[in-house]
Protein backbone atom coordinates (compact mmCIF):
# COMPACT_ATOMS: atom_id res chain seq x y z
CA UNK A 1 0.00 0.00 0.00
CA UNK A 2 3.30 2.12 -0.39
CA UNK A 3 3.10 5.11 -2.63
CA UNK A 4 4.38 4.31 -5.84
CA UNK A 5 3.46 6.85 -8.23
CA UNK A 6 4.52 5.18 -11.49
CA UNK A 7 2.44 2.66 -10.84
CA UNK A 8 -0.10 5.27 -11.21
CA UNK A 9 1.14 6.73 -14.54
CA UNK A 10 -0.41 5.91 -18.07
CA UNK A 11 2.93 5.28 -19.22
CA UNK A 12 4.41 1.40 -19.47
CA UNK A 13 7.11 0.67 -17.34
CA UNK A 14 9.10 -1.41 -20.11
CA UNK A 15 13.31 -0.53 -19.00
CA UNK A 16 13.86 -3.92 -17.78
CA UNK A 17 12.16 -6.17 -20.52
CA UNK A 18 14.90 -7.27 -21.92
CA UNK A 19 15.05 -9.16 -18.85
CA UNK A 20 12.05 -11.17 -20.13
CA UNK A 21 12.32 -13.60 -23.36
CA UNK A 22 9.78 -13.74 -26.07
CA UNK A 23 8.62 -16.80 -25.38
CA UNK A 24 6.38 -17.41 -27.89
CA UNK A 25 6.49 -18.21 -31.98
CA UNK A 26 9.61 -16.65 -31.72
CA UNK A 27 12.29 -19.09 -30.34
CA UNK A 28 15.46 -16.67 -30.89
CA UNK A 29 16.42 -14.92 -27.14
CA UNK A 30 15.67 -11.28 -28.32
CA UNK A 31 18.92 -9.68 -29.59
CA UNK A 32 19.25 -7.21 -27.00
CA UNK A 33 19.07 -9.23 -24.26
CA UNK A 34 21.91 -9.79 -22.23
CA UNK A 35 23.54 -13.44 -22.50
CA UNK A 36 24.40 -14.96 -19.28
CA UNK A 37 27.17 -17.40 -19.06
CA UNK A 38 26.17 -19.96 -16.86
CA UNK A 39 28.05 -23.51 -16.65
CA UNK A 40 26.63 -26.48 -16.79
CA UNK A 41 25.85 -26.91 -13.27
CA UNK A 42 24.48 -23.55 -12.70
CA UNK A 43 22.09 -24.14 -15.25
CA UNK A 44 20.41 -26.89 -13.18
CA UNK A 45 21.01 -25.25 -10.11
CA UNK A 46 18.86 -22.03 -11.44
CA UNK A 47 15.87 -24.23 -12.81
CA UNK A 48 16.29 -26.02 -9.42
CA UNK A 49 15.87 -23.33 -7.02
CA UNK A 50 14.27 -20.27 -8.95
CA UNK A 51 12.31 -22.01 -11.41
CA UNK A 52 10.89 -25.29 -10.04
CA UNK A 53 9.27 -23.76 -6.65
CA UNK A 54 6.47 -21.70 -8.77
CA UNK A 55 5.82 -25.27 -10.76
CA UNK A 56 2.18 -25.80 -8.79
CA UNK A 57 1.31 -21.34 -9.57
CA UNK A 58 1.91 -22.70 -13.55
CA UNK A 59 0.08 -25.43 -13.30
CA UNK A 60 -2.94 -23.74 -12.12
CA UNK A 61 -2.51 -20.49 -14.51
CA UNK A 62 -2.35 -23.36 -16.95
CA UNK A 63 -5.19 -25.11 -15.80
CA UNK A 64 -7.40 -21.81 -15.49
CA UNK A 65 -5.49 -20.97 -19.23
CA UNK A 66 -7.07 -24.31 -20.70
CA UNK A 67 -9.66 -25.44 -18.16
CA UNK A 68 -7.83 -28.91 -19.44
CA UNK A 69 -6.07 -30.81 -17.13
CA UNK A 70 -3.92 -32.58 -20.54
CA UNK A 71 -3.53 -28.97 -22.15
CA UNK A 72 -2.46 -27.82 -18.66
CA UNK A 73 0.13 -30.71 -18.52
CA UNK A 74 1.63 -30.58 -22.32
CA UNK A 75 1.60 -26.14 -21.36
CA UNK A 76 3.69 -26.08 -18.27
CA UNK A 77 5.84 -28.36 -19.85
CA UNK A 78 6.81 -26.89 -22.87
CA UNK A 79 7.49 -23.61 -20.78
CA UNK A 80 9.39 -25.44 -18.89
CA UNK A 81 11.70 -27.06 -21.33
CA UNK A 82 11.32 -23.27 -23.09
CA UNK A 83 12.24 -22.00 -19.76
CA UNK A 84 15.54 -24.23 -19.77
CA UNK A 85 16.42 -23.35 -23.13
CA UNK A 86 16.57 -20.13 -22.86
CA UNK A 87 17.98 -19.94 -19.47
CA UNK A 88 20.91 -17.75 -20.47
CA UNK A 89 18.33 -14.89 -20.79
CA UNK A 90 17.23 -14.73 -17.01
CA UNK A 91 19.02 -13.51 -15.00
CA UNK A 92 19.26 -14.75 -11.22
CA UNK A 93 17.86 -12.32 -8.34
CA UNK A 94 15.02 -11.24 -10.72
CA UNK A 95 11.41 -12.38 -10.51
CA UNK A 96 11.77 -15.66 -11.82
CA UNK A 97 7.86 -16.18 -11.15
CA UNK A 98 7.11 -13.16 -14.07
CA UNK A 99 9.57 -14.51 -16.43
CA UNK A 100 8.01 -17.82 -16.15
CA UNK A 101 4.10 -17.16 -16.12
CA UNK A 102 4.99 -14.64 -19.35
CA UNK A 103 6.83 -17.99 -21.80
CA UNK A 104 3.55 -19.66 -20.64
CA UNK A 105 0.66 -17.21 -21.87
CA UNK A 106 2.87 -17.09 -24.61
CA UNK A 107 2.61 -20.23 -25.52
CA UNK A 108 -0.51 -20.45 -24.83
CA UNK A 109 -1.44 -18.04 -26.87
CA UNK A 110 0.95 -19.21 -29.90
CA UNK A 111 0.35 -22.71 -29.45
CA UNK A 112 -3.15 -23.79 -27.37
CA UNK A 113 -5.37 -20.95 -28.56
CA UNK A 114 -5.72 -21.51 -31.71
CA UNK A 115 -6.37 -25.52 -31.08
CA UNK A 116 -8.71 -24.70 -28.04
CA UNK A 117 -12.51 -25.31 -28.99
CA UNK A 118 -12.92 -22.02 -27.17
CA UNK A 119 -15.32 -19.77 -29.25
CA UNK A 120 -13.37 -16.79 -27.48
CA UNK A 121 -12.47 -15.14 -30.74
CA UNK A 122 -15.95 -13.65 -31.17
CA UNK A 123 -16.98 -12.99 -27.30
CA UNK A 124 -14.09 -10.91 -26.80
CA UNK A 125 -14.63 -8.91 -30.09
CA UNK A 126 -18.04 -8.68 -29.27
CA UNK A 127 -16.86 -7.96 -25.28
CA UNK A 128 -14.50 -5.57 -26.89
CA UNK A 129 -15.98 -3.56 -28.91
CA UNK A 130 -19.21 -3.30 -26.35
CA UNK A 131 -16.77 -2.65 -23.15
CA UNK A 132 -14.29 -0.33 -25.08
CA UNK A 133 -16.64 2.91 -25.69
CA UNK A 134 -15.92 5.48 -22.94
CA UNK A 135 -19.43 5.20 -22.16
CA UNK A 136 -19.59 1.69 -21.13
CA UNK A 137 -16.56 2.03 -19.11
CA UNK A 138 -17.68 5.17 -17.03
CA UNK A 139 -21.60 4.00 -16.39
CA UNK A 140 -21.13 0.61 -16.08
CA UNK A 141 -21.92 -0.08 -12.51
CA UNK A 142 -23.45 -3.68 -11.75
CA UNK A 143 -26.49 -3.98 -9.49
CA UNK A 144 -24.73 -6.32 -6.56
CA UNK A 145 -24.18 -6.71 -3.23
CA UNK A 146 -21.54 -8.60 -0.87
CA UNK A 147 -23.96 -10.58 1.15
CA UNK A 148 -25.14 -12.22 -2.41
CA UNK A 149 -21.50 -13.93 -3.39
CA UNK A 150 -20.55 -14.50 0.21
CA UNK A 151 -22.43 -17.81 0.12
CA UNK A 152 -21.31 -18.91 -3.55
CA UNK A 153 -18.76 -21.92 -3.26
CA UNK A 154 -16.21 -22.45 -5.50
CA UNK A 155 -17.30 -24.11 -8.13
CA UNK A 156 -19.71 -21.34 -8.79
CA UNK A 157 -17.07 -18.94 -8.93
CA UNK A 158 -15.29 -20.80 -10.92
CA UNK A 159 -17.54 -21.67 -13.96
CA UNK A 160 -18.37 -17.90 -13.68
CA UNK A 161 -14.37 -17.41 -14.19
CA UNK A 162 -14.37 -19.99 -17.08
CA UNK A 163 -17.11 -18.07 -18.96
CA UNK A 164 -15.32 -14.73 -19.56
CA UNK A 165 -13.31 -14.66 -22.55
CA UNK A 166 -9.81 -16.04 -21.95
CA UNK A 167 -7.81 -12.12 -22.10
CA UNK A 168 -10.64 -11.02 -19.03
CA UNK A 169 -9.94 -14.43 -17.28
CA UNK A 170 -6.06 -13.72 -17.50
CA UNK A 171 -6.08 -10.30 -15.90
CA UNK A 172 -8.22 -11.83 -13.24
CA UNK A 173 -5.91 -14.96 -12.88
CA UNK A 174 -2.76 -12.89 -12.46
CA UNK A 175 -3.90 -10.03 -10.05
CA UNK A 176 -6.32 -11.56 -7.80
CA UNK A 177 -5.43 -15.16 -8.09
CA UNK A 178 -1.40 -15.31 -8.28
CA UNK A 179 -1.55 -11.46 -6.54
CA UNK A 180 0.80 -10.35 -9.37
CA UNK A 181 1.06 -6.26 -9.14
CA UNK A 182 -0.05 -3.70 -12.04
CA UNK A 183 3.52 -3.39 -13.34
CA UNK A 184 4.19 -7.17 -13.01
CA UNK A 185 1.42 -7.77 -15.04
CA UNK A 186 2.13 -5.51 -17.77
CA UNK A 187 5.48 -7.05 -18.42
CA UNK A 188 3.35 -10.38 -18.08
CA UNK A 189 0.80 -9.71 -20.60
CA UNK A 190 3.35 -6.90 -22.75
CA UNK A 191 0.67 -4.19 -22.45
CA UNK A 192 0.78 -0.94 -20.66
CA UNK A 193 -0.24 -0.59 -16.75
CA UNK A 194 -3.03 1.75 -17.99
CA UNK A 195 -4.20 -1.47 -19.89
CA UNK A 196 -3.78 -3.70 -17.57
CA UNK A 197 -6.51 -1.46 -14.90
CA UNK A 198 -8.68 -0.71 -18.11
CA UNK A 199 -8.54 -4.74 -18.79
CA UNK A 200 -9.13 -5.66 -14.76
CA UNK A 201 -11.92 -3.62 -14.51
CA UNK A 202 -13.61 -4.44 -17.43
CA UNK A 203 -13.31 -8.04 -16.60
CA UNK A 204 -14.18 -7.74 -12.87
CA UNK A 205 -17.89 -6.04 -14.02
CA UNK A 206 -18.20 -9.02 -16.29
CA UNK A 207 -17.37 -11.71 -13.81
CA UNK A 208 -19.57 -9.44 -11.05
CA UNK A 209 -22.63 -10.06 -13.52
CA UNK A 210 -22.14 -14.15 -13.81
CA UNK A 211 -22.22 -13.53 -10.19
CA UNK A 212 -24.69 -11.73 -9.82
CA UNK A 213 -26.71 -14.58 -12.30
CA UNK A 214 -25.57 -17.01 -9.99
CA UNK A 215 -26.85 -14.98 -6.70
CA UNK A 216 -30.43 -14.91 -8.16
CA UNK A 217 -30.76 -18.36 -9.50
CA UNK A 218 -30.13 -19.31 -6.19
CA UNK A 219 -32.82 -16.96 -4.78
CA UNK A 220 -35.57 -17.34 -7.04
CA UNK A 221 -34.69 -21.61 -6.36
CA UNK A 222 -35.42 -20.78 -2.74
CA UNK A 223 -38.45 -18.72 -3.17
CA UNK A 224 -39.73 -21.37 -5.71
CA UNK A 225 -39.49 -24.24 -2.93
CA UNK A 226 -41.15 -22.72 -0.81
CA UNK B 1 -24.64 10.00 4.87
CA UNK B 2 -24.96 9.85 1.17
CA UNK B 3 -27.20 7.70 -0.25
CA UNK B 4 -26.49 8.33 -3.78
CA UNK B 5 -22.69 8.82 -4.84
CA UNK B 6 -22.07 11.06 -7.66
CA UNK B 7 -18.63 9.82 -9.15
CA UNK B 8 -19.71 6.50 -8.59
CA UNK B 9 -17.60 4.79 -11.62
CA UNK B 10 -14.36 6.86 -10.95
CA UNK B 11 -15.37 5.73 -7.08
CA UNK B 12 -15.63 2.18 -7.97
CA UNK B 13 -11.90 2.39 -9.97
CA UNK B 14 -10.66 3.75 -6.96
CA UNK B 15 -11.73 1.21 -4.89
CA UNK B 16 -9.96 -1.32 -7.08
CA UNK B 17 -7.06 0.29 -7.14
CA UNK B 18 -7.05 0.43 -3.05
CA UNK B 19 -8.03 -3.45 -2.81
CA UNK B 20 -5.26 -4.30 -5.15
CA UNK B 21 -2.82 -2.43 -3.52
CA UNK B 22 -2.02 -0.30 -6.10
CA UNK B 23 -3.52 3.11 -4.37
CA UNK B 24 -1.43 6.41 -3.39
CA UNK B 25 -1.37 7.81 -0.47
CA UNK B 26 -4.07 10.62 -2.01
CA UNK B 27 -6.42 7.41 -2.85
CA UNK B 28 -6.13 6.08 0.51
CA UNK B 29 -7.45 9.05 2.05
CA UNK B 30 -9.86 9.48 -0.42
CA UNK B 31 -11.23 6.18 0.19
CA UNK B 32 -11.27 6.61 3.91
CA UNK B 33 -13.61 9.91 3.83
CA UNK B 34 -16.15 8.15 1.48
CA UNK B 35 -16.26 5.39 3.74
CA UNK B 36 -17.63 7.53 6.71
CA UNK B 37 -20.27 9.89 4.41
CA UNK B 38 -21.14 7.74 1.25
CA UNK B 39 -23.34 4.55 1.40
CA UNK B 40 -23.03 3.56 -2.40
CA UNK B 41 -18.81 3.73 -2.06
CA UNK B 42 -19.00 1.10 1.12
CA UNK B 43 -21.00 -1.06 -0.87
CA UNK B 44 -18.96 -1.38 -4.00
CA UNK B 45 -16.19 -1.14 -1.94
CA UNK B 46 -17.33 -4.47 0.21
CA UNK B 47 -18.31 -6.02 -2.70
CA UNK B 48 -14.81 -5.72 -4.48
CA UNK B 49 -13.46 -6.65 -1.09
CA UNK B 50 -15.61 -10.00 -1.13
CA UNK B 51 -15.16 -10.81 -4.59
CA UNK B 52 -11.43 -10.37 -4.52
CA UNK B 53 -11.42 -13.22 -1.37
CA UNK B 54 -13.46 -15.38 -3.30
CA UNK B 55 -11.22 -15.81 -6.36
CA UNK B 56 -7.97 -16.32 -3.54
CA UNK B 57 -9.63 -18.52 -1.35
CA UNK B 58 -12.67 -20.75 -2.19
CA UNK B 59 -11.20 -21.79 -5.45
CA UNK B 60 -9.26 -25.04 -5.57
CA UNK B 61 -5.54 -24.80 -5.80
CA UNK B 62 -4.76 -27.02 -8.49
CA UNK B 63 -1.32 -28.92 -7.84
CA UNK B 64 1.24 -29.78 -10.59
CA UNK B 65 1.22 -33.80 -11.04
CA UNK B 66 4.00 -35.67 -9.40
CA UNK B 67 4.37 -37.23 -12.61
CA UNK B 68 5.31 -33.68 -14.63
CA UNK B 69 7.13 -33.16 -12.12
CA UNK B 70 9.42 -36.14 -12.89
CA UNK B 71 9.00 -36.10 -16.30
CA UNK B 72 10.12 -32.07 -16.67
CA UNK B 73 13.32 -33.34 -14.44
CA UNK B 74 14.31 -36.25 -16.54
CA UNK B 75 13.57 -33.82 -20.25
CA UNK B 76 15.88 -31.03 -18.72
CA UNK B 77 18.85 -34.02 -18.41
CA UNK B 78 18.51 -35.04 -21.55
CA UNK B 79 19.25 -31.97 -22.79
CA UNK B 80 22.71 -30.86 -23.10
ZN1 LIG C 1 -19.13 7.70 -3.27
Amino acid sequence: MATIPEVMSDTPTRDDDQLLPDGGSNEQPSADAPARRYTEEQKYQVFNKEFMPHIDSMYNFAFRLTTDEDDANDLVQDTYLKAFRFISSFEQGTNAKAWLFRILKNSFINDYRKKSKEPAKVDYQDVETTYNSEDAETEHTVDLRAESVSDLIGDEVATALNSLPVDFRTVIILCDIEGFTYEEMAKILDIPIGTVRSRLHRARNLLKEKLRDYASSMGYNEENEE
Amino acid sequence: MKDHCSHQADCLKMIQLIVDGEATEQQLAKLKANLESCKPCIEMYQLEKEVKELLAKRMEKKCCPEQLVATIKSRILSFS
